[in-house]
């Protein structure tokens, strides 16, 4: 028995016999990674190409189109409403990224550093609220909404976002915890206060999750439908997910597919930009939202 | 070796053998009382606790095991009479997960009670009735304060007894008197503007609440006034009570010829140890506005007939003649539950969201995990690239990646013409049009946009894996395969169990790729017709309230879907590491 077992391990560490594993291991898994990269890259050398083809609709007798020109652009910027959704959705994005980062990472710190009698109650219900189906409420906050006066207007999404950034503290508090609290006590004892201690001494040190909060609250409006959908029902003031959704409608997109590929192109490029420059960041954002023990 | 195993296998078997094995020594030293209903609690699970003073959990178990049976009898008997069709699929998850769901209850039913028959015997005390806890809480807390009150009355000058009546009436105005002003002018505001509101239309807004049909209109935001009216009341009486305790505090002081607080000191506590109290009102206030009241808004239009489609005569051009907005009870619940056609929508949208949402969860997980071992690679050369161009897909906006892959699967897409051309088809095959290969597209497709983000996240934790233990086993001999198994795995599962379970629950509530993908719905289901083969509950959801303007049974099937992600997070939270000891770095 000990002697087949050891005859069997001296086979394997046969110089050879390894070396060719080895570069099989290499070739198999090298195919495998491009033959991966090609599967998640051909819908979107798809849709680039469908963005510069001279086709009207989307089908064509061959996978990607035939002639190619820059037409779908040039009307997109002319002729459609596409430059208002455009600038007003990086607007929002903007204020949203501002607001919402500073509130969220406001309510984790303080849930994070502060024990009052009503703590444990708000963190249970922020759990509690988290569970009910996210669309639930929409019908109702349209109705507040639109007793503010507000449908139809980009107020009504940024209101809307900022009002929820309070229940998104969980991933940020999470690392909060992990920060030692000697080092906001010293800086109280230099005479610091909580603001100065929070803007100072605590962001610079939770940078990924700073970076990351943002990220988020940077991508939401450029990615939210159903709210949008909801409220922003005017040509003119909608935001590119609403507007390029509406291209897509069965009637509209024997027109419009060659805008709306265009459309998506543009949207997409400085999005995926950012994601692939604070990739770090993002990967520090979510392990710490998900690596709980 | 021979030990580990035998070691491993009884710590298998633990969970079922140590009830079993305690029941024995528990039932044996238990009183006759006790014994009694110990064996109640195998026929009525929950009743045993019951009789024995944890009366919460016991009235909990017991409701949704009594629940859980009646929905199961009556369920095959709808079946049985032919009431609800049900695919062969449908009805497999749907009775599955309810037999699966009675079964553990049972035995955590079982298990409490032998835990807390073991305390009662051993002289330990069982845990007391919380809601019993809260109410003596309140009252003892009352009598200190009564007590405490009379107390300060006595020893009062008269300017400090007038202070103690006066701030029944008007709240904030000792405080004013006595140089607190932050506090004072903020109570004061407080009473002046409430109570405006409400003279002015509040009291109006709360009785219209109470008896609906007042408003003579089938719309919901007479509901919606009611409610922020309630909860004006609410915040008043709470602000009261502060007040009330703030008056006796400085009042205390001032018996006590201590200093008062002056409104510098209070300006300095908000920007100091009272920070989360300045910094909290916003967030606080937006969850209010927009989360909370829209919730319980939803919440009560499911006993409300707020509804588009069973309100009589209904038209919307001439709607304040035929039907107006009134309580309902039950009755919302009732039409779900007992008309053939919504309980079967029920029944097999739900059994999709299950299926959708445990394959959607794993296959994302396990295929992030794969990914990133095998970008993990030393003999792969150029990961950051790579793992760049799978961030691409990962970072698109959904719409984009997803409007696109519906695009390039539609009936008359690109794909069908390279098919064609390619001679494995004849004609056009109708992908969405199909229940079996728009289910799978939709699944595969959500792994294109998934896997991504589980590899970056995946790599991310495979670094934490201390390098040391695949050089022990390597030297050990141990396979690649084996070390996965035993060293790969277990610890990223470690790491990610909560993370699973969240995005269980995040992929139950996947509104966009169900919706963009199908573009709400192609292939009909039932006889109803609200719901479509490819529907989960959230787009279900969003059909029946957005499309066909049924609030109340969309809220109806909103609770249902609240009661479902509720049951599973409470059970992982409460066991989750991190959620019982938050102090453990600090």
């Amino acid at each position: 028995m000990e002697n087949v077992q050891s005859l069997k391990r001296r086979k394997r560490l046969n110089p050879s016999s390894i070396r060719r594993k080895r570069i099989w291991d290499a070739i198999w898994s090298n195919a495998l990674v491009i033959l991966l990269v090609l599967v998640w890259m051909i819908p979107i050398f798809w849709i680039i190409a469908s963005s510069f083809s001279a086709d009207k609709g989307y089908s064509s007798p061959t996978f990607f189109p035939t002639s190619y020109t820059l037409n779908n652009y040039k009307t997109l910027f002319t002729e459609t409403e596409f430059p208002t959704w455009l600038l007003n959705t990086f607007i929002i994005a903007l204020c949203n990224t501002v607001l919402t980062t500073f509130f969220t990472l406001v309510t984790a710190y303080c849930l994070s550093r502060f024990r009052f009698n009503s703590r444990k109650f708000m963190i249970n219900v922020s759990l509690i609220l988290g569970m009910f189906p996210g669309f639930m409420p929409m019908v109702a906050v349209y109705f507040i909404l639109n007793m503010l006066n507000l449908i139809n207007s980009y107020l009504a999404l940024l209101v809307y976002y900022v009002c929820g950034a309070g229940l998104g503290f969980f991933v940020s508090k999470g690392y909060f915890d992990t920060i030692p609290k000697d080092i906001d006590e010293a800086a109280r004892l230099d005479g610091a206060n909580q603001f100065a201690t929070f803007l100072r001494i605590f962001l610079p040190l939770a940078k990924p999750i700073l970076i990351y909060t943002a990220l988020m609250a940077f991508m939401a409006p450029w990615a939210d439908y159903i709210l949008a959908s909801l409220i922003l029902t005017d040509d003119s003031a909608k935001t590119v997910a609403v507007g390029l959704y509406s291209w897509m409608d069965p009637t509209k997109i024997n027109t419009y597919f060659g805008k709306f590929a265009a459309g998506s192109c543009i949207v997409a490029i400085p999005i995926v930009g950012l994601y692939i420059s604070l990739q770090k960041y993002f990967i520090a954002g979510i392990s710490s939202g998900a690596v709980k023990g | 070796m021979k030990e580990a195993i035998i070691h491993e296998k009884k710590n298998r078997l633990y969970f079922f053998k140590q009830p079993f094995k305690h029941f024995n020594s528990t039932f044996k030293n238990a009183p006759a009382y006790r014994k009694f209903t110990m064996l109640l609690n195998f026929v009525l699970p929950g009743r045993g606790n019951l009789l024995i003073g944890s009366v919460e959990i016991g009235l909990a178990v017991l409701a949704v095991f009594i629940a859980l049976v009646v929905g199961e009898v009556y369920l095959v008997q709808a079946f049985m009479a032919g009431t609800i069709v049900l695919s062969a699929v449908d009805s497999t998850v749907d009775f599955g997960l309810l037999n699966v769901s009675l079964i553990a209850l049972y035995f955590s039913a079982f298990k409490l009670n032998v835990s807390l028959n073991y305390k009662l015997n051993n002289g330990l005390d069982a845990p007391k009735s919380v809601i019993a806890k809260f109410f003596k809480n309140w009252i003892n807390g009352l009598k200190v304060f009564w007590q405490n009150w009379s107390y300060q009355y006595q020893v009062s000058k008269k300017k400090e007894r007038i202070m103690l009546i006066t701030s029944f009436f008007l709240m904030g105005i000792p405080l004013i008197v006595y140089k607190e002003y932050v506090k004072g002018i903020l109570f004061l505001l407080v009473q002046v503007l409430v109570t405006s509101f409400l003279v002015a239309r509040g009291v109006a807004d709360i009785e219209n609440f109470f008896i609906l049909s007042n408003n003579q209109s089938l719309n919901g935001v007479p509901l919606l006034y009611g409610i922020i009216a309630i909860l004006f009341v609410i915040f008043l009486i709470a602000m009261y009570i502060l007040n009330y305790k703030a008056v006796v505090e400085t009042i205390t002081r001032i018996n006590g010829k201590k200093q008062v607080e002056t409104y510098r000191r209070e300006l300095h506590d908000l920007a100091n140890n009272k920070f989360y109290i300045s910094s909290l009102i916003v967030p606080v206030i937006g969850t209010v506005a927009f989360t909370i009241i829209p919730l319980i808004f939803m919440i009560l239009i499911a006993f409300t007939n707020y509804s588009l489609v069973t309100a009589p005569g209904y038209s919307n051009t001439n709607a304040s003649t035929n039907s107006f907005l009134d309580w309902a009870g039950f009755s919302t619940f009732k039409r779900v539950f007992t008309e053939g056609a919504n309980l079967q929508d029920l029944l097999s949208v739900f059994s999709w969201t299950m299926i959708w949402a445990t394959v959607a969860t794993f296959s994302c997980y396990f295929g992030g995990l794969f990914l990133a071992m095998l970008l993990n690679k030393q003999c792969i050369k150029g990961k950051i690239v790579y793992r760049s161009l799978f961030v691409v897909a990962m970072a698109m906006p959904q719409f984009v990646s997803l409007l696109t892959m519906r695009t390039i699967f539609d009936t008359y897409s690109p794909l069908n013409s390279l098919l064609i051309n390619l001679g494995i088809i004849s004609e056009n095959y109708e992908f969405w049009m199909n229940e079996f290969s728009a289910k799978m597209l939709i699944l595969f497709i959500n792994m294109w946009v998934g896997i991504p983000y589980y590899m970056l996240l995946m790599s991310g934790l495979l670094i934490n894996i201390p390098k040391d233990y695949y050089e022990a086993a390597t030297i050990d001999g141990a396979s690649k395969w084996q070390q996965f198994k035993r060293i790969t795995f277990p610890n990223i599962l470690y790491m990610t169990t909560p993370l699973l379970i969240t995005s269980f629950v995040s992929n139950i509530n996947n509104f966009n790729v169900i919706y963009f993908l199908t573009n709400g719905g192609t292939i009909a289901n039932g006889i109803s017709n609200t719901a479509y083969k490819t529907d989960i509950l959230i787009t279900w959801l969003y059909t029946l309230t957005m499309k066909k303007y049924d609030y109340n049974f969309g809220a109806a099937i909103g609770i249902v879907m609240f009661i479902i992600s509720a049951t599973i997070s409470l059970i992982v939270f409460r066991k989750s590491k991190a959620y019982r000891s938050e102090e453990e770095y600090q």
